[in-house]
C-alpha cells in the first residue's frame, strides 16, 4: 500500500536541491527600496511615552481631552460630510470602547461607504478594504472581517481563476446570487432578501465545495473591490465561511462579504453586524 | 547583538538594525521561496517584496520575538502572489485518489526527481508552501499554523490534502505516457 510516507523521504531530497544564497543584489534592491519606504504606525505606545515623566503624561493627556472636545463639539453641531476623500492608508486598531468612523471611496470615485470599525478591529489597504478583527497581533487572516466590494465580473473556471465569463454578469442582485448558486466547486445555502443600510438586498451563504483540484475557490478577481489594491482572486478558502450580501444601492451592485475562519465564524458575526448596522453607502 | 535587540531597533525605524536582520535572515528567505516558486526570478522578487513588507509593518509586531515566523508568514504571502501572477500555475489535477491501495506501480519509485519535479509544480501555492515548511524547514504543525496564521487544525487537513494532491499529480504523470501514446515530456 503507497501511503503519503513514501512520498515524504523523497520531498525531502527535492527540497534539498536549490539556491541557499540571496544574491548580494537582491538585498541591495530591497534595502534601496526601504530607503524610500515610510513604516507604518504601530499600535504599541510610542516608546518616548513609556519614558516620560507622570505629571507629563498627564499634561498631554488634558490637552488631548480638551481637543477632543473642541472637536467633537464641531462636528456635532454640523451636518455630516459628504462621504469623500481617499481610503485611510491603514485604520486601526480601533482600542477604544467607542468605535472608529472609517471612511472610503472607490478607486473610479463613483461610489462612498461609511461604517463604524469596532473596537479591536483594522483595516489594511493592501486587503480588501474590510474591517477585520485579527486573530492574533500579528495574523494577516481574518477571524471575522467584512469586505466591500463591487463585483463586475465573475470567473468561467471552477479553480484557477484564469478565465473571466463571457457573457460578461448582469448587473443585477439577482445576477450574481444566480450566477453563485450556478457556480460548480461552491456549496451555497439559500438565499434570503434583506436590507443592509436601507438598501434591498439578497443575502446566502458560501462555501468551498472543496472541488478536486483545488482547495479554495476563485470567484471573482480582487482588483474590483474598493480602494484595493490587491492582485489575484478573490477566494472562497476553505479554512473560511463566508455570507455573502448582494445590495441593489441606487441601480448599482455592491457586494459585502462577512467571512471569518471556519469554527470561530459564527461566534463572531455579532461583530460584524455593528459594521453592517453602521454601514452607509452612497452612490455618486 | 540579538536578533531581538535588532527587532526592536528596526521597529524604531533603525534601517541599518533592519539591514542586518535583513542578511542574517535573507539566505533562509531565498531558500523558501525557491523551494515554493520553483524560479530564480519569482522567488528573488518575492523576497524583496517581503522585506520591504515586513520594514514597512514591523512595528505593528507586537512580540519581537516572533519576528522569524512573522517574517516567514509575509514571505509566504509573497509567494502566493507572485505565484498568482503566473496564470498557468494552478493544478489541472482532476480527481484526488483515497488513501488507500490505488497507486499505480509506477509510483512504488517515487525517487525520480523529475516525477516530483513535475507533481510538485503542479500543486497549486497554498499546497506547496506547506509542503515546503513542513518537509524543508521541517516544521510541525503547530509551527505551520503559527506562520500561516491558521489554525492547527486547518493546518494539518490541508497538509493532508497537500499530500494528497501530491500522490494525485504523481499519478496523473505516471498515467501521461500511456495517454500521450508512451511519449515522456
Amino acid at each position: 500500500m503507497t501511503t503519503h510516507r513514501d512520498i515524504e523521504p523523497a520531498l525531502e531530497r527535492y527540497f534539498e536541491e536549490g539556491p541557499q544564497v540571496l544574491p548580494d543584489r537582491v538585498l541591495e534592491a530591497a534595502l534601496a527600496d526601504i530607503d524610500h519606504t515610510t513604516q507604518r504606525l504601530g499600535w504599541r505606545r510610542p516608546w518616548r511615552f513609556l519614558f516620560m515623566p507622570t505629571f507629563q503624561k498627564l499634561a498631554i493627556a488634558g490637552v488631548a481631552v480638551i481637543a477632543f472636545a473642541l472637536v467633537g463639539s464641531t462636528f456635532l453641531t454640523r451636518p455630516a460630510p459628504n462621504v469623500v476623500g481617499t481610503p485611510s492608508p491603514t485604520v486601526g486598531p480601533a482600542t477604544g470602547p467607542t468605535p472608529v468612523r472609517f471612511t472610503l471611496e472607490s478607486d473610479a470615485g463613483d461610489i462612498g461607504v461609511r461604517f463604524d470599525l469596532p473596537a479591536g478591529w483594522y483595516s489594511f489597504e493592501d486587503a480588501n478594504v474590510s474591517a477585520f478583527e485579527p486573530e492574533g497581533p500579528d495574523s494577516l487572516w481574518p477571524l471575522i472581517g467584512v469586505d466591500v466590494l463591487l463585483v463586475d465580473d465573475v470567473y468561467a473556471d471552477t479553480c484557477e481563476g484564469r478565465a473571466l465569463s463571457e457573457p460578461r454578469l448582469g448587473p443585477g442582485v439577482d445576477d450574481l446570487i444566480a450566477w453563485i448558486r450556478a457556480r460548480p466547486g461552491l456549496m451555497v445555502g439559500e438565499p434570503r432578501p434583506l436590507s443592509v443600510a436601507g438598501h434591498e438586498g439578497v443575502e446566502i451563504e458560501v462555501d468551498s465545495g472543496h472541488p478536486p483540484g483545488c482547495e479554495d475557490v476563485p470567484v471573482w478577481p480582487s482588483g474590483l473591490p474598493l480602494g484595493s489594491h490587491r492582485e489575484g482572486p478573490y477566494l472562497i478558502r476553505r479554512a473560511m465561511e463566508y455570507r455573502v450580501i448582494a445590495l441593489d444601492v441606487d441601480g448599482r451592485r455592491v457586494v459585502l462579504v462577512v467571512n471569518g475562519m471556519r469554527g470561530t465564524f459564527e461566534a463572531r458575526l455579532d461583530d460584524a453586524q455593528v459594521v453592517l448596522d453602521s454601514l452607509e453607502l452612497e452612490v455618486r | 547583538m540579538m536578533d531581538r535587540d535588532l527587532v526592536e531597533l528596526a521597529m524604531r525605524g533603525d534601517r541599518e538594525a533592519f539591514g542586518v536582520l535583513a542578511r542574517v535572515h535573507g539566505d533562509r528567505l531565498y531558500a523558501i521561496a525557491y523551494r515554493i516558486l520553483r524560479e530564480v526570478d519569482r522567488s528573488e522578487d518575492a523576497v524583496q517584496q517581503a522585506l520591504v513588507i515586513a520594514w514597512r509593518e514591523l512595528p505593528r509586531l507586537r512580540d519581537p520575538d516572533r519576528f522569524e515566523p512573522w517574517l516567514n508568514r509575509i514571505l509566504v504571502r509573497c509567494c502566493y502572489s507572485e505565484a498568482r501572477k503566473r496564470r498557468e500555475w494552478t493544478a489541472n489535477i482532476r480527481a484526488l485518489p483515497e488513501d488507500g491501495p490505488t497507486a499505480p506501480d509506477d509510483l512504488r519509485g517515487f525517487a525520480d526527481r523529475d516525477e516530483i519535479d513535475r507533481g510538485f509544480k503542479r500543486l497549486p501555492p497554498e499546497q506547496r508552501a506547506i509542503l515546503v515548511l513542513h518537509h524543508y524547514l521541517g516544521l510541525g504543525l503547530t509551527e505551520i499554523a503559527d506562520t500561516l496564521g491558521i489554525p492547527a487544525g486547518t493546518a494539518r487537513s490541508r497538509l493532508h490534502y497537500a499530500h494528497r494532491a501530491m500522490r494525485a499529480a504523481l499519478e496523473a504523470d505516471a498515467r501521461r505516457p500511456a495517454a500521450a501514446g508512451g511519449q515522456r515530456r
